[in-house]
């Protein structure tokens, strides 16, 4: 196209369009900044709700405050642990049991395949989960974070229906020139599914890091403590313990101005969680955007 | 075919499956008989307190904190009893499920308090024979020494309610062994409140009834029209999130004239009762306390006195007008203290309580029973008799003394036969974040609280040893040494020391006895639990129109149509069953 040869018509679509997606990008941007702009504003001034565009009265002892709670670092390791360990295997075995399931010669693929399926709408409820768990000694047990979250249906389904729309002839030609099953899957079938596969890596990457109630219910020794688990804690505590002040008798000394209100707390650690979990998204858009162009080259 | 084939064996693994998994509750409900025989053969082979370090889980459903117990009450408790606790709080770990998964992995943790003798979550672990008896090997004669000896009437009660009449699960909460009389601290729960400050501007006038208050809070609204922040001030601005079967500040207006609603034992439905002579109002009496109140509510809404956002505003909204000076009176001393910030009452600014003619406040007596809060011993306990004498120790005047206002030596001492605040007391009492000493345990004072959120002994009870209550705020020393300008004024005006000793000087308390009966209390029959409810939705609609009446015909217009239609709907039938069980109440207290 020519530069700087625009028709007015042409032109006036730029504005609007340049207007419409800055205003969008605003939106999506500014709860994050209104959250940012508000943990390190005068707690006093948040907790009445003052604070909408620009901060007032910086200050950073409310991430000091949370930086203090024991066990924290040791939190942080195991939520990463749990994201990249638990993130790997539910991909690789998400990947080939929807690779599997679209095999016709499977033996008793239908039940199987509805067998695991229905674990998608039945569910048995907190105490027969968590008994069953117990009975399986994954209580105080790292593997509790792992194993149960590699066989997710969901995941499965849309890695077999992106594989049943890829042309069969491509399976077929390796076939013939004497490939088995593990190298179509691993030489021909993962290279092509990546973009799937980045989707159900955010997807469970998402779910691994913000996940607590599995720490609330099976964990009770403090080093499998994860991040969520920690912060969700201390949330409540806080609230708890502003209740206990609000209630108490007579005046107490301290400084409310950069006191901790639940609200400020809230809002710092809805912070420090989201922020590592954000990375995830540009790290894996480059294979979303590979899988499009890999699709329009192949149309 | 093959499908159905294997159909059928995973039903087959299925059903397996469940019956194994009904084979393990199963198994549970069987030792249901007496006592959990694991733990009562430890004892004899184990030797008590001291010895090795104990590491114990507390499941405490009042606790607020989570984790390992740290600073100075750890640092006591592993002292003395080489414990080290760690704390379950389902307050703040997921609530009841929290409760539920530790019930069905069948272990409460070693120590485990309940919120409520009442509740199912105490009487489902009692089914399920969570709970340790006290009683086995005489755990609770040889270790629980001190709770024998001065609390056996909470032990009887526990084992009465409880226990069939032989086994012990656990002990109340508040329990005192005091004589009658007011169990309250400085202050009752219930207080004619007003901004002593202005009281003082125009001239601490006597105030002669409730409706003469209303025309001395309208002079203090004169003097001071605005709040601080430019609101308008009101004399009464009151709220509706915690109306029950009537307007619950209408009806506790009635406490300070002393009547309270129901008789402290049964359901209360529309009763006001005077535990001084058994007296029975109903809040459609019309010379009872509750339509007097309506009335007086409705001329101080005439007169500009009443908040027009009463209706609709919630308690938090009025703590906050309260914070911001906008209010000039209140019934509950607890809910304005946030206007006395110190700033304020070294000014001589803030409230105080100022009597009115004729008062009889109503005030909560000490319950040598406990209170429907419990701790217990969890069945699974490795050694219950090192739980049994750290609980014990709880009970005792130093435990009291350590978990009320910390530890000897730190932040009180005593001095010429009486406690005193150190400086470090002063500045960490009652839950401040002040670093403590690594002497005594380092880390913040305010962590280092025992965070079982338990209160054992009642912290108004006397003190044995010191002839004081256990309370800080209460010892005299404190008592002399904190007064503000406000409460300096205050006591020169009232010649008392606190509120409690004018109202106790002047005889214008009535105490309402804790009730035990050994028996459950009545339940009111299903039917007249609904029509209760119907008539309670009538009362509180047309209460609440009748304060904000246009004029005296639309007040006795609508009071009427309240009272037929209340009464059309079964409130008499209600309120009769209230009146005969509290009837039965006031004579049972009367005769023992």
């Amino acid at each position: 196209m020519r530069r700087g040869n625009h028709s007015s018509q042409e032109k006036i679509f730029n504005v609007i369009n340049y207007f419409v997606f800055i205003v969008y990008t605003l939106i999506c941007v500014f709860p994050f900044y209104y959250l940012f702009i508000n943990t390190i504003s005068s707690n006093e001034l948040t907790g009445l709700g003052l604070i909408t565009f620009y901060p007032k009265g910086i200050h950073f002892s409310n991430y000091v405050q949370v930086l203090k709670i024991k066990g924290l670092p040791n939190a942080a390791l195991v939520s990463l642990a749990r994201t990249v360990i638990g993130t790997l295997l539910t991909v690789l075995a998400s990947a080939f049991l929807g690779y599997l399931f679209t095999k016709k010669e499977m033996w008793g693929r239908k039940v199987w395949y509805r067998f695991v399926i229905v674990t998608m709408y039945f569910n048995a409820g907190i105490l027969p989960w968590f008994i069953t768990m117990m009975n399986l000694g994954l209580t105080n047990n790292f593997l509790a974070y792992i194993l149960p979250y590699i066989v997710q249906p969901f995941n499965i389904i849309l890695i077999k229906t992106y594989i049943e729309a890829m042309p069969n002839s491509l399976q077929e030609s390796a076939q013939l020139d004497g490939a088995g099953y593990l190298v179509i899957f691993f030489k021909i079938i993962l290279p092509l599914i990546t973009p799937i596969l980045a989707t159900v890596a955010v997807f469970s990457a998402v779910n691994q890091w913000n996940s607590f109630t599995d720490t609330l219910f099976l964990m009770t020794d403090s080093k499998y403590y994860t991040l969520q688990f920690v912060l969700y804690r201390y949330l409540n505590e806080a609230t708890a313990l502003a209740s206990i002040i609000k209630s108490s008798q007579g005046p107490i000394n301290v400084n409310l101005q950069n006191m901790q209100t639940p609200t400020s707390v809230r809002m710092t650690v809805s912070m420090i969680v989201v922020a590592p979990i954000l990375l995830v998204y540009p790290y894996f858009q480059r294979y979303f955007v590979k899988g499009i162009m890999i699709g329009a080259v192949k149309g | 075919m093959k499908v159905k084939r294997i159909f059928a064996a995973l039903l087959t693994i299925a059903l397996l499956l469940s019956m194994t998994a009904c084979k393990i509750t199963d198994t549970g409900k069987d030792a249901d008989t007496p006592a959990p025989t694991q733990s009562a053969s430890t004892p004899a082979t184990t030797e008590p307190a001291g010895k090795e370090l104990y590491k114990i889980d507390v499941f405490t459903m009042l606790g607020n904190k989570a984790g390992e117990q740290t600073g100075w009450f750890a640092k006591i408790v592993k002292d003395k009893f080489n414990i080290e606790m760690n704390m379950i709080a389902s307050n703040v770990e997921g609530g009841d499920t929290k409760f539920a998964t530790m019930m069905a992995a069948g272990d409460l943790g070693d120590i485990v308090i309940f919120g409520s003798d009442s509740d199912n979550k105490w009487l489902d672990a009692l089914k399920a024979n969570a709970l340790f008896d006290w009683t086995t090997d005489q755990i609770l004669d040889t270790y629980g020494k001190y709770i024998v000896e001065n609390y056996s009437k909470a032990i009887e009660k526990n084992r009465i309610s409880f226990g069939k009449g032989k086994s012990v699960y656990g002990i109340g909460h508040t329990v005192a062994n005091m004589p009658d009389g007011p169990s309250e601290g400085e202050e009752m729960t219930y207080h004619s409140e007003m901004r002593w400050d202005l009281y003082e501007k125009i001239g601490m006038p006597e105030i002669e009834s409730p409706e003469d208050l209303l025309h001395v809070l309208k002079r203090m609204q004169e003097v001071e029209p605005t709040s601080e922040s430019g609101m308008p001030t009101y004399g009464f601005s009151i709220w509706s999130d915690w109306d029950g079967n009537m307007v619950m500040y209408v009806k506790a207006f009635a406490a300070l004239f002393g009547y309270d609603e129901g008789d402290g034992f049964n359901n209360a439905g529309f009763l006001l009762y005077s535990p001084d002579d058994g007296d029975c109002q109903g809040a459609l009496d019309p010379d009872g306390w509750y339509i007097r109140t309506l009335k007086l509510f409705y001329n101080a809404n005439q007169m500009g006195l009443l908040d027009p956002d009463s209706i609709s505003q919630k308690y938090d909204d009025v703590v906050r007008k309260f914070q911001d000076g906008a209010i000039l009176f209140s019934l509950f001393p607890w809910a304005c203290n946030v206007y006395n910030t110190p700033e304020r009452v070294n000014e001589g600014k803030g409230f105080r309580y100022v009597p009115i003619k004729g008062q009889k406040i109503i005030s909560y007596g000490f319950d040598e029973r406990g209170g429907h809060r419990i701790i217990s011993i969890g069945a699974k306990a490795e050694h219950p008799e090192r739980l049994m004498e750290l609980i014990n120790w709880l009970y005792t005047p130093e435990g009291v003394m350590t978990n009320y206002n910390g530890p000897e030596g730190l932040t009180w001492e005593m001095k010429d036969g009486r406690p005193v605040l150190t400086d470090f007391g002063r500045q960490a009492l009652p839950n401040n974040a002040v670093d403590v000493p690594a002497e005594f345990g380092g880390g913040s004072y305010q962590d280092g609280q025992n965070q079982m959120n338990f209160e054992f002994v009642h912290r108004n009870a006397i003190n044995p040893e010191t002839n004081e209550p256990y309370d800080f705020r209460l010892w005299t020393s404190v008592l002399e040494e904190s007064a503000s300008t406000l409460v300096k004024n205050w006591r020169a005006a009232m010649g008392a020391l606190t509120t409690k000793d004018y109202l106790i000087k002047n005889n214008m308390i009535s105490v309402k006895k804790p009730v035990f009966m050994g028996k459950a209390p009545e339940v009111m029959p299903d039917e007249l639990l609904q029509k209760q409810g119907q008539v309670a939705t009538v009362i509180k609609q047309y209460s609440w129109r009748m304060m904000y009446a246009k004029d005296e015909a639309e007040f006795n217009q609508l009071l009427n149509e309240m009272t037929s239609k209340a009464k059309g709907l079964g409130y008499d039938e209600v309120f009769k069953w209230n009146v005969e069980h509290a009837k039965e109440v006031y004579e049972f207290l009367k005769n023992n």
